[in-house]
Parts: structure tokens; C-alpha cells; sequence
């Protein structure tokens, strides 16, 4: 269900909305969450971003290029990314600092997600413990394999989904399920740690 | 900072990607998500769906207003470039149409007087020129 070209009804808007508008609230809450007390500046939600994206694209629609990808990835990696990254590097938010701005050398000039979530170091070096929070990750996947593939396959083997669903045999929808509920987890986990 | 660590944190903010794609995979998925966590997607969407129309609409109306100022000024030019070409010295009617290769089909060309081979000349080089400016956007 992926949608390689601008909507071109209604419905097909509302679709690129909710679901524009559930990765942006999703990404700010991990990143408040993980940023700690810094929450992300001048108070902008989720729909305040997904507003912003859709709107810089319809005044200037010869930005997106369809033979990139598709639209909803456009909006997300490239408008919205954008927008959030200049505004946690405003004088105002000093504090954080982007430390994969220099070295993001991605071959496919597809994805450089982590340019998209600037991440201070101080909170990352004093507060995440890695391998706290993978065992801790580990401890609660309770023997269940679809859990303990993709955990492995993105936490230890660096796959991407596609590659996890063919190599461990989960469908696509299980995936999506079980990403969701390691989250559920990894939450937790980041909250024992601390 | 050291090199493993950046791994680390790679795989966190890659997971994290994943978990926000995961949640707006389709428009049930991300519409149950935004609901719990307490959002009203509905108004949202129905409210910027009004934006983006209106937003549709005042672009076609710009993009409409420079293509009408674009062609005002190529009429302007078709007519002073009309006026110029009938005051030439030795300007001859006949001569031109052989010259543009066109032919005025059904007219009595001997019965025709200045005011109207300037109307006829106007609105051949205003066709002209649009076509021109077609071709080169499209050429774009």
C-alpha cells in the first residue's frame, strides 16, 4: 500500500496526512523521549511539521521527483526531515548537535536518516547504555521468535525490513507488529536504565 | 567520540526509524496511533485538507493570472510588430504572405484596406508567437 504519486482525490490526501502525521508524532516523541528534559524548541507538534511539509511541497511541486521514490517517503525524509533539523540547530538550541551531519555518505543518496534526528551527546554518552538496553531488550522477548529475529536482524545484523522478512521468513505485517511492540519494550528498557 | 558507540546509536535512530514507519504504515495503522496517543486525526486532516485546497487554488490562480500577463504582452508586441512591418518602406501585402507562407482562404484580397490587413497581420503574428512560446516551455 505505498503511494508513489501525489494524491489526486480526497481521500488519497487523508491518507498522506494521518500517516505523515503519525511518523512526525512518532519521531517527536522518541526524540523528546531519548532528548530527555530538552524537549524539541518552540513548542511545534506533529501536525504543526506535517502541515509545514505538504504545504512546502504543493508551492513548489517540481521538488519531487517520482523515479526517487514514492511520495509519502518524500515528505517524510526529505521535507519533514529538513524542517526539524533546522529547527533544532536554531542559536536558540544550541545545545544539540547533529554528529552524523559530517560523515552521512549514504551511496544511494536515498535515506540519510540521521541527519533528520540531531541527538546532544552528553545525553547519549551519559544516559544510554547500549548493552544495558539490549539485554535488557533480550530479557523480555520471552522465547518469541518473530520478536528475536528482527530484533537480531536490526540490532545485530544490520538488515534492513525487507531483507529481515526474507531472511527469517515473518511477513511484512508481523514485522510492522512486532517493530512496534520492541518499542514497547525498548521504552521500557531505556526507562530501567535510567 | 568513539567509533562503537556512534554504531550504537546508529542502530537506536535506525530502529527508531523503523518504529515510526511501522506506525504509519497505512492509514488504519497511523489513524489507531495518533488516537492513542490522545490526537483527534480526524479534525486534523479534514482541517488541512481545506489548506491544501485553498492553497491548490490560489496557485492556479497566480499560474493563471502570469499565463493571461504573458499573453497581454505578446498581443501588445504582435501589434506594434504589425504596425512596424505595414509602415516598412515598400511593404507589400502579397509579398509577405509568400514571404510567411500563409494564405487568408476565401478573401478578397484587392478589396481589403490598411485597417484591415493590421488586423489581419495582429492576430497572425499573435498566433505566432504563441505558438513559439508553446514549443519553448515545452521544450522546458
Amino acid at each position: 500500500m505505498e503511494t508513489h504519486q501525489p494524491p489526486s482525490d480526497d481521500i488519497g490526501w487523508k491518507e498522506i496526512i494521518n500517516r505523515l502525521n503519525a511518523f512526525a508524532e512518532d519521531q517527536i516523541r522518541l526524540y523528546n523521549w531519548f532528548r530527555g528534559k530538552y524537549a524539541l524548541p518552540q513548542g511545534y507538534t506533529a501536525e504543526d511539521f506535517t502541515q509545514e511539509a505538504i504545504l512546502e511541497y504543493l508551492t513548489k511541486p517540481s521538488i519531487y521527483n517520482p523515479e526517487k521514490g514514492e511520495f509519502l517517503a518524500f515528505l517524510k525524509y526529505y521535507i519533514l526531515r529538513r524542517l526539524v533539523y533546522n529547527l533544532s540547530t536554531l542559536s536558540e538550541n544550541k545545545k544539540s548537535k547533529d554528529i552524523f551531519r559530517l560523515d552521512s555518505t549514504d551511496e544511494n543518496g536515498v535515506s540519510k536518516y540521521e541527519n533528520y534526528l540531531p541527538i546532544e551527546l552528553v545525553t547519549v554518552e551519559e544516559e544510554m547504555n547500549f548493552e544495558k538496553i539490549t539485554d535488557l531488550i533480550i530479557e523480555q522477548l520471552n522465547g518469541e521468535t518473530v520478536l528475536e529475529n528482527i530484533f537480531e536482524g536490526l540490532f545485530i545484523n544490520h538488515l534492513k525490513r525487507a531483507e529481515i522478512c526474507k531472511h527469517y521468513n515473518i511477513t511484512e505485517n508481523d514485522y510492522d507488529n512486532g517493530v512496534r511492540r520492541l518499542g514497547t519494550i525498548l521504552k521500557t528498557a531505556k526507562l530501567l536504565v535510567k | 567520540m568513539p567509533a562503537k558507540s556512534n554504531n550504537d546509536l546508529k542502530t537506536i535512530l535506525n530502529f527508531l526509524k523503523e518504529h515510526s514507519d511501522a506506525v504509519s504504515r497505512n492509514n488504519q495503522i497511523a489513524t489507531d496511533y495518533l488516537k492513542d496517543q490522545g490526537k483527534n486525526p480526524d479534525a486534523f486532516a479534514n482541517e488541512l485538507l481545506k489548506k491544501i485546497k485553498k492553497t491548490q487554488l490560489q496557485i492556479n490562480a497566480k499560474n493563471n493570472v502570469t499565463a493571461f500577463n504573458k499573453l497581454s504582452s505578446l498581443k501588445e508586441l504582435a501589434v506594434q510588430k504589425a504596425k512596424e512591418i505595414i509602415n516598412s518602406p515598400g511593404f507589400s501585402f502579397l509579398d509577405f504572405m509568400k514571404k510567411e507562407n500563409f494564405s487568408l482562404q476565401n478573401r478578397n484580397l484587392e478589396g481589403l484596406n490598411l485597417e484591415e490587413i493590421q488586423d489581419i497581420l495582429e492576430n497572425y503574428l499573435f498566433l505566432k508567437m504563441q505558438n513559439q512560446n508553446t514549443s519553448e516551455s515545452d521544450d522546458i
